[in-house]
């Protein structure tokens, strides 16, 4: 090394440096420093770590129980509405063809060209009226997710509800939900994605596992891979206790008695 | 000194931290449950020590989660999720403060600094936790209090030096000096911990 010794008071500017007290001409030496003295560089780090650490020097407060939930709920709530703006892509695209024909009759065709000029004009209204149509089938689609989504965010919002996330087991493992239990309500609502819709004769039924036997709490048919389903609980037991959630396929003239395979259980 | 916290019964079980994160990223929003249980009392207990409300401190733990999993943000490479978590809780404290625009410059250096701090080889990690802050906590009681003071009112406060002396009533270069002292002998008392 041909580098010059470090000046004695190295790791009090390096302090300074973490603390942000220096000139900037002193700053700029202790950058110097770190491309040539590895130690520097160690020795900041340490220095570092020890100013962050001291966010760990208050006596741990355990944050109030609900809080829990709320900030589950909110996570997955600021997470949902990220599909609408995806889906959003092909009204976008619609609404630009719509408009490029509905220009037509602005353009000035010469009188040679009538015929062709007519023909292109009809053709021109007949796409705009197909896109429309579309457009049309498309934004009701759209708004029916915005409900959904809606839905979902303020029921997300409530902070007595209950949050639980499903998985799928071995019967449909890429399948997953989120599922809001509000207890004030009795309502149940879940968004299921990749749960395969069933044929018309059977249901996917939510249990609420406790300390007994599962209790029903209500079934669904999901109409799309991703979906959302709210109803009515059928039973209290299924809005108070912390529990954990299963949902299995069942026919739907069974009894409500889990006879069917598990497709999802929640985390815990 | 303070009484050590509760079991945790996950500790019999761990899902690395990492491991975790990859989960959360791909979809599993169980994992985030994981994390909340692991980190919402040093978020929580590090916002309610910086803005001493608890309906704030109970926002900015909110946020903090919220944030963790919708911006994306952190890196496993740059350092542990408790340094992640600490570093942002911490940042979004201070501007919840109000730190007015003639210190975005200071916020600037210290998101620079942290982020530094994020790589360095002493991570807050979960595994190690309640052992660190037992052990940072017996290493704070050793400090002088003066040192501890400025130390404390400069991380929490998010003051600079010359408002803690206008706070304290101290020259300035007194504020410095025991800010550097008590950082160099904090690092010095922590060391073997570290090693």
């Amino acid at each position: 090394m041909t580098s010059p010794p470090l000046p004695d008071n190295w790791r009090s500017l390096l302090a300074g440096y973490v603390l942000d007290d220096l000139t900037p001409e002193e700053a700029a030496q202790v950058e110097q420093w770190l491309d040539q003295y590895p130690e520097v560089a160690t020795e900041l780090a340490a220095l570092q770590a020890t100013w962050g650490s001291l966010a760990l020097g208050p006596t741990p407060v355990a944050p109030p129980p609900d809080l829990r939930d709320r900030t589950l709920a909110a996570a997955l709530a600021a997470a949902v509405p990220v599909a609408v703006p995806a889906a959003a892509g092909p009204e976008s695209a619609i609404a630009g063809e719509v408009l490029v024909p509905s220009q037509l009759p602005n353009a000035a065709p010469t009188p040679r060209r009538f015929l062709w000029a007519q023909l292109g004009l009809a053709l021109g209204w007949a796409a705009t009226a197909l896109a429309l149509a579309f457009a049309l089938q498309e934004n009701q689609r759209l708004r029916l997710a915005l409900r959904q989504t809606e839905a979902v965010v303020a029921s997300f919002s409530q902070p007595a509800n209950r949050l639980y996330t499903l998985a799928g087991t071995e019967a449909e493992p890429q399948a997953n939900a989120r599922l809001v239990v509000n207890p004030a309500d009795q309502t149940a609502l879940i968004v299921t994605t990749d749960l395969p819709p069933l044929a018309d004769d059977q249901v996917y039924r939510l249990w609420a596992l406790t300390d007994s036997d599962p209790v029903y709490c209500g079934e669904f048919n999901p109409a799309a891979a991703e979906d959302t389903n709210e109803w009515v609980l059928p039973d209290a037991v299924c809005g108070t206790a912390p529990v954990q959630m299963l949902i299995t396929a069942e026919r739907a003239d069974d009894p409500p008695v889990p006879a069917g395979d598990l497709v999802m259980q929640s985390e815990s | 000194m303070p009484p050590l916290p509760p079991p945790d019964p996950r500790m019999s079980s761990p899902v690395s931290d990492r491991d975790l994160v990859t989960r959360l990223w791909a979809g599993d929003t169980a994992a985030l449950a994981t994390l909340y249980d692991r980190y919402s009392s040093m978020v929580y207990t590090l916002a309610l020590k910086m803005l001493s409300n608890p309906a704030e401190a109970e926002d900015l733990t909110q946020e903090v989660f919220v944030n963790f999993w919708q911006r994306r943000q952190y890196d496993a490479e740059r350092g542990s999720v408790g340094s992640y978590l600490a570093t942002f809780t911490r940042s979004r404290a201070l501007d919840r403060l109000r730190i007015t625009s003639g210190r975005a410059v200071i916020l600037q250096r210290f998101q620079r600094i942290s982020e530094a701090s994020a790589r360095s080889p002493n991570p807050v990690d979960y595994a190690t936790q309640h052992e660190q802050n037992q052990h940072l906590r017996a290493a704070l009681d050793q400090l002088p209090t003066t040192e501890r003071e400025v130390l404390e009112i400069a991380y929490f406060q998010g003051l600079t030096q010359a408002e803690i002396s206008a706070q304290l009533g101290i020259p300035l270069g007194t504020v410095k000096s025991r800010c550097r002292q008590g950082l160099l002998r904090l690092r010095t008392l922590l060391q073997p911990h570290k090693d």
